[in-house]
């Protein structure tokens, strides 16, 4: 055989067979991936409260989500144009503790099922009192910045990954790490107050790749009322402890031990509630006072979450979906499809792969219980009729068919004007992160962030970072971007951006960039 | 027609001639009524966007959906998973048809399915029914259509089925009260059950190549010239015309051309972050020529003109997280390009050690840090492995724990109690970009090390090498070393610095650790090192069913009572086949663990869950165990892994590919490929399968029921030995076909069920349903000589659901399922006669029945028919049910409940299986306990071995929400 004569050949015979596909073990793209994700008017869209509890100023976003109910809101606008004022960049990239779903439910033909423990894919930031902090999964420090330049004002080594971002009270950051402990740090120079051990003993093991405690700290920590709140555990049967410690000191109030599920995923806290997510599994709701269990709810798991007054939204499930489990209740009233929700008194903002869209929520709840109520007119109707078809009453079954097809006219016309709540619509290529300050949504993309104002939904601006935008929070007029490459960008308003100087040559992080006025 | 939005313009009109076939042009005059008509041609297509050709809303292709020109017509090709063209998912944004329809196809279905969709807006939710399908029920094409006449939808099939694989037209029609389907231009079926309007849901995706709705998916797995969507019904004569003027045009069926495979591979390996090797080989000399797609615009092609049966590229600039498609281009006969089949690469798996960024040494050049640079080499070399973890008990500035970074894979962990040196030694390696990714440290005192146990590859101390003081306690340290090669290496090498210490003080600091047999050297200084052995009574899982017995029991005698979690991480559930189709189990020796993926090898450390090394082969996978055999086995130095017809030995530390055994072929027979892997001694045994037999598992079988696709069993035509470490031919055995799931190799004696069914024999597939299960013998070979020992006449043929052997204690049981429960027969197994050089005859021997049992099962699901039994000493365990191995009889049907759908595993005291999540039954104190919120898989996913229970994950592709998805590994408190 003549061998370049055959790679001629081969040559020749050469067609397309395919292409790449890019994988996001977050948000893959499949059944529900990469299209327009859109409210389903046939359920029930159960929005029935306010605003998520515990306010903050527009000067900080103290904790993961802005607030004890992750509720991605701040209060104070950040106009945009914005121009980023600084980056800073880690060696290395978050090192996340899982890596991804499987890929594919074969059995229930379910495909590209999306990453129910994600939480750790960026370095997401808390900001107060001008310093940004954040922990990192890679080189298991907690970072504090300035918040205007970037430069970094200390560093703290804990023992382990830490993969939740800190929480900021009264001059303190509180944050727990893969090592076991809780650690709670004086924010103005990062020194040691105290550090607890929720976890039975100290002792350390491989896991996730690195030599941890079997009791991980995977819940961020909650500060509330002079409690510090915290959950330790993978493995049920090793022990999974959920603890209440003081604020102040770190002694311990209550502790229980599960031995059903374990904690992983930013806690949430109601005035009496305390809600902590569970890796691939649901949430469980616990009394605050004295951590009892009152439920584990019902649904697909997923570690999102945010409460909106007290119902508790999370996902997303096995197939991008968020479901809503009303306040006292274990089972979800609604689900529907999406990424993320940003909930305020009028309006409720829904956050697809495609689409970003407002909801009349008052309009859209007195459809929902109109609409709860013929479906459950629906349901009897459909038992009287299966008791009068055992009977063999033909008259009966004739009324009861009769009956069914106007409740089911009835049903499709609710669902139509439930639709007809979606005040606007507005295409959106940034589905991985949203979130609202003053009146303006901020969505987070593939390599750029956006902008949409409440009104129209209509993109104001958008800009580019450097990788995928996983992480957002807005904080003294500033907005400030974690990507999945490991980088915080810092974007403010051009008149107020501050001229940020290099770095120096530190031990980890670097200043790469600054934009001057 | 419903006025949801006007038609859209017609696009791309200009090309009509280019995208018609001239065939279409007469049915153009009969286009009235058309609402939307999608050509698939490249003259439509622009990205991923198909414009309609008249009429309709632009689609999108999603998934994996391509267009083709190879063949007739163009097509799209649609995968069957979740590909699709989407038309919209808001049915106001469509013109859609509204007192009659007609939707017209030309369609290639490759593989039927209950629920399959060529065109479709519709929800069909209980009793919530709306708009209309155009698809198919198993294979049956099929019109639904939900009118305001009915409010509920008819499934209308056609009444013959339809031939997959092959170009059909078909057209489904509705007037307002006859709802019609036509195939190949003839009526195929008809209903007046719909009446009015055409009822359509407020809102339902519209889409083509799928049949979705709200919460249903399922693709089609096929090929769709094009559709037509009519605000009219069609009458059957026209219908018959499109179909004639159409028909020649689409061809005829053809024997699909074989597909280039390998001889072995190919192998993709990670070699350097970004870069990666893609290696096959041949089993003759040809050119290499390898493409490779990483990125819609990037199409790389890789070409060596040099005629070489080992072929080998290397790759840069792989981008992350990405799915790359590639094939191989071989030579046929003729010396015709030859292409293989498209393989992905899936570059999420990558588990190299994360590399530090380049920077300066924070070390300066000094004695000190050139003694510790020599002592780090000398001791990853003496290590003779630089993977795993490295422990370093007290550190002066950290300048060792630096150089085994460095100079290694190890991950190091540092524990020093003075925390001023603690901070010091953090600063210097997070300046030099190691902290965190490559080394730790951590405070804390030296008494009682706060490490669970077994976890260091290497231990070894800092402060020894400055100042030649020994950790406190050798115990802690032995206690925390890895068994099977875990090195402690207490060093102060000449120009450390250190003060000379004392050779006896080394002695007695091993010795009072347990550390017996630890070599001193004295040099300028003294060094010590001990290499931990195997755990004493710990046992291997070498083989699907522990070992070559098929007894299931590792015989390890350390798993047993509380068991706690040694070690977790990858692989999680990503690169895992799904839980269901009854996977080969991993399996485990020297230390090792070895777990094959869907189409991805891992070797782990077995103590510490360090990924060894992982290879990418997509030809490597097997399923339906219950009916088959494992492809792969393990000794104390390799991974052997069959795949097509080749045997290929990987070294189990590296991952190197080092040997590759071909299947001895006969004359000029067919090749075969290489079924049952066995390792005994310093022999493989194998089975030659005609090609093709194995079972796959790739599109959500569960082969839990009775069907005829679920329970046939593979079997071999031949069984052979060689020499496991180069190959040689040691004897070849021919006689009847035999069934592998019952090769049994024990006391030298290699056992089976072979039939002399010449059907059986004759048959083109390996796979066999009845045949197998008439005619049979129970054969021993001899295992040095392939030298029959004896068989007897056996009949196992109620075994309808499975059939196994096992052995133990002189006994060969044989155990089958039906649907009448479990049948068991047991026989004693004849001593070996001392001489084997008699010439090969057949040894006809008594019935040797011990006993036999019969009893229902537990349950008709979840494995319920096809547990595979257990044998403990003197037991038989099998499906709820324990028996005397000797005697039959039955001494318990406590067994524990099993609610999951694996079987079961044992050590010499503990049973481990799933129940609702990993499960224990200790045999000792009859307790059962569980490990909840994770579970396995459904066959064999917990194995006891090396004195720990191995738990890779398997649950894979379970939607539940169980809480934890990750390997894990369990040891005895």
């Amino acid at each position: 055989m003549e061998s370049q004569m055959f790679l001629e050949r081969a040559r020749r015979e050469a067609t397309v067979f395919g292409v790449s596909a890019k994988v996001d073990r977050r948000h893959p793209p499949g059944r529900w991936g990469r299209r327009g994700r859109r409210l389903t008017p046939g359920l029930a869209f159960g929005l029935a409260c306010g605003l998520g509890v515990g306010a903050v100023t527009a000067a900080d976003w103290p904790t993961y989500g802005g607030d004890d109910a992750r509720s991605g809101v701040s209060p104070g606008t950040i106009a945009p144009p914005l121009s980023q004022a600084w980056q800073w960049r880690s060696p290395h990239r978050p090192r996340p503790a899982w890596g991804g779903e499987a890929k594919a439910d074969l059995y229930n033909k379910v495909y590209d099922m999306p990453h129910r423990q994600d939480f750790d894919y960026a370095f997401h930031v808390v900001a107060a009192e001008g310093a940004v902090l954040f922990g990192s999964s890679a080189d298991d420090k907690v970072y504090c910045l300035d918040a205007a330049t970037g430069e970094e004002r200390w560093s703290f080594f804990t023992e382990g990954p830490v993969r939740l971002a800190p929480t900021l009270k009264g001059g303190r950051a509180y944050v727990g790490s893969d090592d076991g402990y809780v650690y709670c740090l004086r924010l103005a120079d990062g020194g040691l107050v105290w550090k607890h051990r929720p976890g039975p003993r100290e002792t350390r093991i491989p896991g996730n790749g690195r030599v941890i405690s079997p009791w991980p700290v995977r819940t961020g920590v909650i500060v509330r009322d002079g409690l510090a709140y915290c959950g330790a555990g993978m493995f049920p049967s090793e022990g999974v402890y959920l603890c209440a410690l003081d604020a102040r000191t770190g002694a311990e109030r209550w502790k229980v031990v599960n031995n059903d599920l374990p904690a992983q995923g930013y806690l949430l806290a109601s005035d009496t509630r305390l809600y902590v997510p569970s890796g691939r599994n649901n949430p469980v709701v616990y009394d605050r006072a004295d951590g009892s269990r009152i439920r584990v709810v019902e649904g697909a798991g997923g570690t999102y979450a945010l409460l909106t007054g007290g119902e508790l939204v999370f996902g997303p499930g096995k197939a991008g979906q968020l479901g809503v489990v009303p306040d006292g209740e274990s089972d979800q009233l609604a689900t529907f499809a999406g990424n993320h929700m940003i909930v305020t008194p009028a309006r409720s903002f829904l956050h697809a792969d495609n689409e970003l869209s407002a909801l009349d929520r008052a309009r859209y709840l007195e459809l929902a219980r109109e609409r709860k109520t013929v479906l459950a007119r629906r349901d009897a109707l459909r038992k009287q009729l299966q008791q009068v078809e055992r009977a063999g009453d033909a008259a009966a079954r004739t009324r009861l068919r009769g009956e069914l097809t106007e409740v089911g006219g009835a049903i499709d016309r609710l669902s139509r004007e439930m639709e007809g709540c979606v005040l606007w619509r507005q295409p959106c290529r940034h589905p991985l992160s949203l979130i609202l300050a003053g009146d303006v949504l901020y969505a987070g993309g593939v390599k750029s962030v956006a902008a949409h104002g409440t009104d129209t939904g209509e993109k104001v601006w958008e800009a580019p970072v450097d990788a995928e935008a996983l992480g957002l929070a807005a904080a003294g007029g500033r907005l400030f971007v974690s990507t999945d490459s490991g980088v915080i960008h810092c974007f403010a308003p051009p008149a107020t951006a501050s001229v940020g100087r290099p770095a120096a040559d530190s031990a980890a992080g670097f200043l790469l960039t600054t934009t001057s006025r | 027609m419903i006025a949801m939005k006007r038609p859209s313009t017609l696009l791309f009109s200009g090309w009509l001639a280019l995208s018609a076939p001239s065939g279409l042009l007469p049915a153009q005059a009969a286009d009235t009524g058309l609402l939307g008509w999608w050509l698939c041609a490249p003259n439509h297509l622009r990205g991923s966007t198909l414009n309609a050709f008249r009429g309709g809303l632009a689609g999108q292709l999603e998934g994996g959906v391509h267009l083709r020109t190879d063949d007739g017509p163009a097509f799209l090709e649609f995968d069957g998973r979740r590909s699709c063209l989407r038309l919209t998912d808001r049915l106001e944004d469509a013109t859609l048809p509204d007192r009659a329809l007609s939707v017209e196809t030309w369609v290639v279905v490759a593989k039927p399915q209950a629920w399959g969709g060529i065109i479709g807006a519709l929800q069909d939710n209980g009793d919530f029914e709306r708009g209309w399908l155009l698809g198919y029920v198993n294979n049956n094409f099929a019109i639904a259509l939900a009118s305001e006449g009915r409010g509920r939808m008819t499934y209308l099939e056609s009444r013959e089925p339809f031939s997959p694989g092959v170009w059909h037209h078909v057209v489904g029609t509705y007037d307002g009260g006859w709802l019609r389907l036509y195939v190949d231009g003839e009526p195929a079926a008809e209903s007046r059950e719909q009446s009015g309007k055409i009822l359509y849901p407020p809102q339902a995706p519209y889409v083509i190549g799928a049949y979705q709705d709200e919460n249903e998916f399922y693709g089609l797995e096929g090929r769709i010239h094009e559709v037509r969507v009519f605000s009219r019904a069609l009458a059957a004569g026209e219908i018959q015309e499109r179909y004639t003027a159409m028909r020649e045009r689409f061809p005829q069926p053809r024997p699909p051309r074989p597909e280039f495979r390998a001889l072995t591979g190919p192998f993709v390996d990670w070699v350097a972050p970004g870069a990666i090797e893609v290696s096959w080989t041949t089993s003759g000399p040809m050119p290499s020529v390898l493409e490779f797609i990483d990125a819609p615009d990037r199409r790389r092609r890789f070409e060596d003109a040099t005629p070489r049966t080992q072929h080998r590229f290397e790759l840069d600039e792989i981008p992350r997280d990405t799915i790359c498609q590639y094939r191989l281009m071989g030579v046929d006969a003729s010396g015709a390009p030859w292409a293989s089949r498209p393989y992905h690469f899936d570059s999420t798996f990558n588990y190299l050690v994360p590399e530090a960024p380049e920077r300066p040494s924070p070390y300066a050049d000094t004695d000190w840090s050139r003694a510790c640079a020599a002592a780090a080499r000398e001791m990853i070399g003496r290590l003779g492995s630089d993977q795993g973890y490295a422990l370093v008990l007290g550190a002066e500035d950290g300048c060792l724990a630096y150089e085994l970074a460095k100079q290694s894979r190890l991950s190091v962990v540092v524990l020093e109690p003075d925390e001023a040196r603690v901070a010091a030694i953090r600063r210097s390696l997070d300046r030099a970009g190691f902290y965190g990714v490559r080394v730790a440290v951590q405070r804390g005192g030296l008494e009682t090390l706060p490490y669970g146990k077994y976890f260091a590859n290497l231990l070894v101390s800092e402060r020894v090498l400055r100042t030649g003081a020994l950790p406190p306690s050798a115990t802690e340290a032995f206690r925390c070393l890895r068994p099977n090669g875990g090195l402690v290496v207490m060093a102060q090498p000449a120009g450390s610095g250190a003060p000379a210490g004392s050779a006896g003080a080394l002695r007695d600091w091993f010795a009072a650790g347990g550390m017996e047999g630890a070599q001193i050297e004295v040099r300028n200084a003294p060094w010590g090192a001990y290499r931990r052995p195997a755990l004493e009574g710990a046992g291997d899982w070498s083989h699907l069913y522990g070992a070559t017995d098929n007894s299931a029991c590792s015989k390890d005698d350390l798993v047993q009572g509380e068991m706690g979690v040694l070690w977790w991480g990858e692989p999680g559930p990503r690169p895992m086949p799904d839980r269901g189709p009854r996977n080969p189990s991993s399996v485990s020796a020297n230390g090792r663990l070895f777990v094959q993926g869907d189409r991805v090898l891992f070797g782990i450390d077995a103590y510490n869950g360090s990924i060894l090394w992982s290879t990418q082969a997509p030809e490597v996978r097997r399923a339906n165990m219950p009916r088959d055999c494992s492809n792969m086995a393990a000794s104390s130095d390799y991974l052997y892994v069959a795949s097509g017809g080749t045997l290929t030995g990987i070294n189990g530390q590296t991952g190197e590919r080092e040997l590759q055994f071909e299947v001895p072929r006969e004359g000029e027979e067919p090749a075969h490929d290489w079924g049952y892997v066995g390792v005994v001694g310093d022999s493989v045994v194998g089975s030659a399968v005609k090609q093709g037999s194995a079972y796959i598992g790739d599109d959500g079988e569960w082969y839990d029921g009775a069907g005829v696709d679920e329970v046939s069993v593979v079997t071999s035509d031949r069984l052979f030995s060689l020499d496991r470490h180069n190959g040689a031919r040691e004897w070849v055995y021919e006689g009847g076909t035999v069934i592998n799931s019952t090769i049994t190799v024990a006391d030298g004696q290699v056992f089976f069920v072979e039939s002399r069914n010449a059907e059986a024999r004759e048959a083109a597939s390996g796979r066999l349903h009845r045949e197998p299960f008439t005619e049979q013998a129970l054969v021993a070979l001899d295992l040095k000589s392939g030298r029959k020992l004896w068989e007897q006449s056996v009949d196992f043929g109620s075994a309808e659901r499975m059939l196994y052997l096992a052995y133990g204690n002189g006994t060969l049981t044989a155990v089958g399922g039906a649907k009448d429960g479990y049948h068991i027969w047991a026989y004693d197994v004849p001593e070996v006669p001392a001489s084997t050089d008699t010439p090969d005859t057949r040894v006809l021997i008594g019935d040797t029945k011990l006993w036999e049992q019969h009893y229902p099962p537990a349950r008709d699901h979840h494995g319920g028919f096809i547990q595979h039994p257990l044998i403990v000493g003197d037991t038989l365990y099998s499906e709820r049910r324990a028996f005397d191995l000797r005697t039959g009889r039955q001494t318990r049907d406590d067994l524990p409940d099993r609610r999951g759908c694996g079987t079961m595993a044992a050590s010499s005291h503990s049973f481990f299986y799933r129940h609702h999540f990993h499960g224990q039954w200790d045999l000792d104190t009859n307790e059962r306990k569980q490990f909840e919120g994770i579970r396995g898989g459904c066959w064999l996913s917990l194995i006891p071995s090396g004195g720990l229970v191995l738990a890779p994950e398997t649950s894979a592709g379970c939607s539940c929400t169980h809480a934890i998805q990750t390997s894990v590994a369990y040891a005895p408190r």
